[in-house]
């Protein structure tokens, strides 16, 4: 059987994150696959209920990339929105018994395909040891 | 719904990773997807072609280009789809170039992730709606708030373009600070010399309607369409009538201190506030006159008219301008310096006043308690600048204006002693540190590097500096006649009236702009514009920069005549909204505004980043082509798999 | 028509009482129910019994209160509705989950081991089988999981207006009208739709920290958010005359979410996330902006204290090791 491993759906925003995915594409730099991008407009676009639902079916773990705070974020303070409702949500995936290192909210500007490449191998490897989502819940 | 599914090779950029036979077989399974086709070069004229006479045989609702990323050829895509005659936003690229083909290498994984990330795409146009590009009408027309050089500048720019312009002017003249200074540094052009032209530029320009003694007063509309009310106080003299002769300042009997001297002198209720002012006439000060009418009596032209009332004045403009200015840190609140307590204490402003030849002292440097010549004079930099407990930011000008105010002083009085203290000297512009240079060896200007602790008068009546000389370490006493605050510079532009504009302002009350370093001059408010000191201190020719670059901006706004927008923006739907305001809180360009209780989008202002949506409770708004629906069954199409 | 008086039940799953009382406090409405309705069941105020539902061939309309906790509720629950014409889910708890429903985050087992661990009885207590217990649900539910009810009545317990609304649906039905379709009570929209708080001028709200009730003097006219107040508002559903906004008090979520509200407690994060301190993000930056997050003690109390059963996160625990909703 081949070995499990975790699906992430990645929200990155199309100034920084997602150019910054753009551009590890146009460097040819290699990353596993099993993370898949959503791009959107800003990281502030994310919603909480967004998070859950790709958890709920089928994600291991979800990023979200926008872009640093405090001054880069093309909208002006989408990423501080996006920041504040991953920190609630993590708390409250805790107090659900999900643990809380499946989401993460990650700055990453045009230019950090690099960073980008390293966050996303980071965060597959985390959840690799963490296990499928169904293994936190299962009693 | 009919999908038409697109698949390019790009050569072998996707086909080398991508197993393309797959792709299209499992797509053309998915429910709705009608037609699915590959092609080794999608974008060119072949496989543009091809995709025309798909939407026209196939008669496709929706299309979905696999391919290169949307910043390449989104446009090109978009533009064939409109020859195939369907509406551009009825189109969704999915990048598997640089977001698979790319960076996977290994072939199953990369043809799973294409699959998932169509099939997402898939789903979520087949909600797309198709949209016109949006239109407005714009008021060719602009307004200037402030007088002073940036606002003079910025005016005759756009005038110069052809575009009207309106200029608001708080006081009785325009001119600003710049016409309170004896000569600008570093070249020592007199200051009056080069503003009095463009001043005189101003009021005869057919293109530019002068309002002084104004005030905005109310500001309602947005980019395009702003109405503002402002206020006009009466001058009570007759712009055109007054010929300046001088009798009605002669009898009149109050006298009150000169704010343009800033109370070095004084001045009657009746007055002009300089001989170069414009509008070139007298003005009547509604506060201090006491409608004795003697001036009525002695006027040649009858130019004078006690009853005159204030009116308001309502203007439709394109676009706004603010040039504000700045005013100066209070001295009174350096109290150890001894400003408000001592007369000999002074700031610089006043000081360049006493420079100036036509000032309160016809350019004699002599103490304001007795009248007595000054021969020893400190300046202090940095009075309250750089400092906790008074503002904490650098206002940049003042080591320049200081250095300026030691040479003009020993020019006049060469056996001077010249004191600076100061704990920087910071000369970055064009000549400036050459400037400073000549200051410290040609005019032997002794700079002391410390800061001043107090300011006292003794028994000599002296005005004794008690500072620290940090390089020598020791304490220093400093005998001076006069003492000169370099104290920094505060924004004019009130709460009030920023909140009016909906313009956001910095923790100091400075214009905030958009960006620092990219967008300088725009605000997130559109439409409205900041130049000079208004938006942070800085000198003469930065605040002339300013205003031209701000000029260009609305002349590239309003010379067309219309807006063209991109119309993905959000709309509500008002059966669901409940006007609890968290969308508009966090809208960064002020679109939402609420009528009848529910909220509305102003479809100009909004620039399609869907935080509203994100935040809104009920979904009531949403961004078109990219709603929270679309984006879950996106996220569920893509993990199934 | 009815040829004679249409019969109307009145069950339980786990219940507090306060939707009984609700219908007791009627008054004389409910004076015009027992005129118009034949009670054939209803354990408050009739002496009837279980058989009585099970001998009856069907039944006109059925009034459903409380949460599902155990099989025999579940069982009670399916049997009303094949056999009611009309089935109403009455109370928060029926639609929702209500108050039992935060039993959702720990299974059967764990409940019992919490139980028999926190006992203070001396004897060690051990579960008879003397008498038949129903299985606690390893996941307690609220009506509307099992069985689709005909009409909604939010609340908890249900407002006036949500009662006087019913009580004219009841002798509606008594006389004849027929039920269209599914009917909702009350305001669909949120609370802040008809909260008198909201200013005059309706722009941004500045909501400048998390304040606990007892850290400060609660202002009458104000918006609690703007106050720092958590208050439920924008996600709940208007169905009340807002009581404890008018008495000081910030809303709690009672009458569940709101029209198109799809998690009450995401939601929540949302608007709390995005009004939170707005105008110092870039002074307080991350860390300053979790220190006053992190002064929500409970979020799962304050956010899902009537409908976690409902929540999208639960439904992640009931498919505990399949992934299906």
């Amino acid at each position: 059987m081949a070995k499990w491993r975790p699906t992430v759906i990645s929200f990155l925003c199309k100034w920084c994150a997602g150019s910054a995915a753009e551009l590890a594409g146009v460097s040819r730099l290699n990353y596993p696959a099993n993370v898949i991008p959503v791009v959107v407009p800003c990281s502030g676009r994310v919603s909480p209920r967004l998070i859950v639902e790709a958890l709920l079916n089928g994600a291991d773990g979800v990023l979200v990339g926008g872009c640093h705070t405090p001054g880069d974020c093309h909208y002006m303070s989408g990423n501080f929105k996006a920041f504040k409702r991953v920190y609630l949500l993590k708390k409250l995936l805790s107090q659900f018994g999900i643990n809380p290192r499946r989401v993460r909210v990650e700055w990453i500007s045009a230019t950090e395909s690099q960073k980008l490449v390293r966050v996303v191998r980071e965060f597959l490897s985390e959840l690799e040891e963490l296990g499928p989502i169904m293994g936190d819940v299962r009693e | 719904m009919r999908v038409g599914v697109f698949v390019c090779h790009c050569g072998r950029n996707i086909a080398g990773t991508v197993d393309i036979k797959r792709v299209v077989e499992e797509v053309s399974r998915e429910p709705h997807v009608i037609y699915v086709v590959d092609y080794v070069y999608m974008c060119s004229e072949p496989g543009q072609q091809i995709i025309i006479n798909s939407i026209r045989e196939k008669k496709l609702d929706a299309v979905i280009i696999a391919a290169c990323t949307p910043s390449l050829h989104y446009e090109t895509f978009a533009k064939a789809v409109e020859r195939g005659n369907l509406n551009r936003y009825m189109l969704e690229m999915v990048p598997i170039r640089e977001f698979v083909s790319w960076v996977h290498p290994n072939k199953m994984e990369a043809t799973d992730k294409a699959i998932r990330m169509i099939k997402g795409a898939i789903v979520k146009v087949m909600n797309n709606k198709a949209y016109e590009l949006l239109r407005s009408k714009v008021v060719q027309k602009c307004l200037v708030i402030g007088g002073g050089i940036s606002g003079i500048t910025a005016a005759l720019d756009i005038a110069n373009s052809g575009i009207p312009v309106i200029l608001v002017e708080k006081s009785p003249t325009i001119g600003g600070k710049m016409a309170m200074l004896s000569e600008t540094f570093p070249t020592l052009d007199c200051a009056q010399c080069i503003l009095t032209p463009k001043m005189a530029e101003v009021s005869k320009h057919p293109l530019i309607k002068v309002y002084t003694l104004s005030e905005v007063i109310d500001v309602s509309g947005y980019l395009g369409n702003f109405k503002v009310k402002i206020l006009r106080r009466p001058r009570k003299v007759d712009v055109e009538l007054c010929k300046l002769c001088g009798f009605c300042e002669r009898v009149c009997p109050i006298s009150v201190p000169n704010e343009f001297d800033r109370g070095l002198s004084k001045r009657k209720a009746i007055y002009i506030p300089f001989p170069q002012a414009v509008p070139t006439a007298y003005v009547i000060d509604e506060e201090n006159c006491t409608k004795c009418g003697l001036c009525l009596k002695v006027c040649p032209t009858g130019a004078i008219n006690l009853e005159e009332e204030c009116e308001v004045v309502e203007e439709e403009v394109g676009a706004i301008v603010i040039a504000t200015g700045h005013d100066l840190y209070p001295g009174e609140k350096l109290q150890e310096y001894g400003y408000g307590i001592y007369e000999d204490v002074i700031d610089s402003l006043q000081f360049e006043r006493m420079l100036s030849s036509t000032g309160p002292t016809e350019g004699e440097i002599i103490r304001p308690s007795d009248g007595e010549k000054v021969k020893r004079i400190t300046f202090i930099q940095c009075a309250g600048s750089r400092d906790e407990s008074h503002l904490k930011y650098c206002s940049k000008i003042c080591c320049m204006y200081t250095a300026k105010h030691a040479l003009l002083f020993k020019e006049r009085v060469p056996d001077g002693e010249v004191t600076i203290f100061y704990i920087d000297v910071r000369a970055s512009g064009k000549g400036y540190e050459e400037f400073i240079k000549r200051v410290q060896e040609e005019f032997m200007v002794n700079y002391v590097r410390g800061k001043v602790s107090r300011v006292y008068r003794d028994v000599n009546r002296d005005l004794v500096v008690v500072g620290f000389d940090t390089l020598t370490g020791e304490r220093i006493r400093v005998r001076s006649d006069l003492v000169v605050l370099a104290v920094g510079m505060i924004p004019q532009m009130s709460r009030e009236l920023a909140s009016k504009l909906r313009v956001p302002l910095d923790e100091y009350g400075f214009v905030q702009e958009v960006h620092p370093k990219l967008r300088p001059i725009e605000l997130s408010t559109s439409g409205i514009f900041v130049c000079g000191t208004a938006h942070a201190p800085k000198d003469i020719s930065e605040s002339v920069t300013q205003a031209s670059a701000v000029a260009a901006k609305v002349i590239n706004l309003l010379s067309k005549g219309e807006i063209v927008k991109e119309p993905i923006i959000a709309e509500v739907d008002e059966n669901l909204c409940s006007g609890c305001r968290v969308c508009v809180t966090v809208c960064p360009y002020g679109a939402i505004e609420f009528v009848d209780g529910k909220a509305r989008v102003n479809e100009m202002l909004c620039e399609g980043c869907g935080i509203c949506e994100a935040s809104c409770p009920v979904d009531a708004i949403r961004l078109r082509n990219f709603t929270e629906e679309q984006l879950v069954s996106l996220v569920k199409a893509v993990l199934r798999g | 028509m009815f040829v004679s008086k249409p019969t109307l039940a009145i069950v339980y799953g786990a219940i507090c009482g306060g939707c009984d009382v609700a219908l007791v406090n009627l008054g004389e409405r409910l004076a015009i129910i027992l005129e118009n309705y034949d009670i054939l069941y209803w354990p408050a105020a009739v002496d009837s019994k279980r058989e009585t539902l099970e001998k009856v061939s069907s039944i006109d309309v059925s009034i459903y209160m409380g949460t599902l906790t155990n099989s025999e509720e579940v069982e009670l629950a399916k049997l009303v509705r094949s056999k009611s014409r009309v089935l109403i889910a009455y109370g928060t708890c029926a639609i929702y989950g209500g108050i039992p429903g935060l039993r959702a985050l720990i299974n059967a087992s764990q409940t019992l081991k919490e139980i028999s661990s926190t006992t203070t009885t001396v004897e060690e207590v051990r579960l008879s089988r003397v008498a038949e217990l129903p299985d606690l649900l390893d996941r307690v539910k609220s009506l509307i999981d099992v069985v689709e009810p005909d009409v909604i009545a939010p609340g908890c317990p249900p407002s006036d207006s949500v009662n006087e609304t019913l009580v004219d649906i009841l002798v509606d039905y008594a006389k004849g009208a027929k039920l269209e379709g599914k009917v909702f009570i009350g305001d669909p929209n949120s609370l802040c739709s008809k909260c008198e708080r909201k200013p005059p001028e309706l722009s941004k709200i500045s909501m400048p920290g998390i304040r606990r009730l007892h850290e400060l003097k609660l202002v009458e006219d104000k918006c609690f958010l703007e106050q720092g107040v958590l208050c439920m508002g924008p996600v709940t559903r208007a169905t009340c005359d807002l009581p404890c906004i008018k008495n000081n008090l910030p809303c709690i979520g009672c009458s569940g979410p709101a029209l198109n509200v799809e998690d009450m407690g995401l939601e929540m994060v949302s608007v709390l996330s995005s009004i939170l301190l707005v105008e110092r993000e870039k002074e307080l930056l991350e860390e300053g902006l979790s220190k006053e997050l992190d002064k929500i003690v409970d979020l799962i109390g304050l956010l899902y204290r009537y409908t976690l059963p409902r929540s999208l996160l639960i439904k992640l625990k009931s498919s505990g090791g399949r992934n299906e909703r």
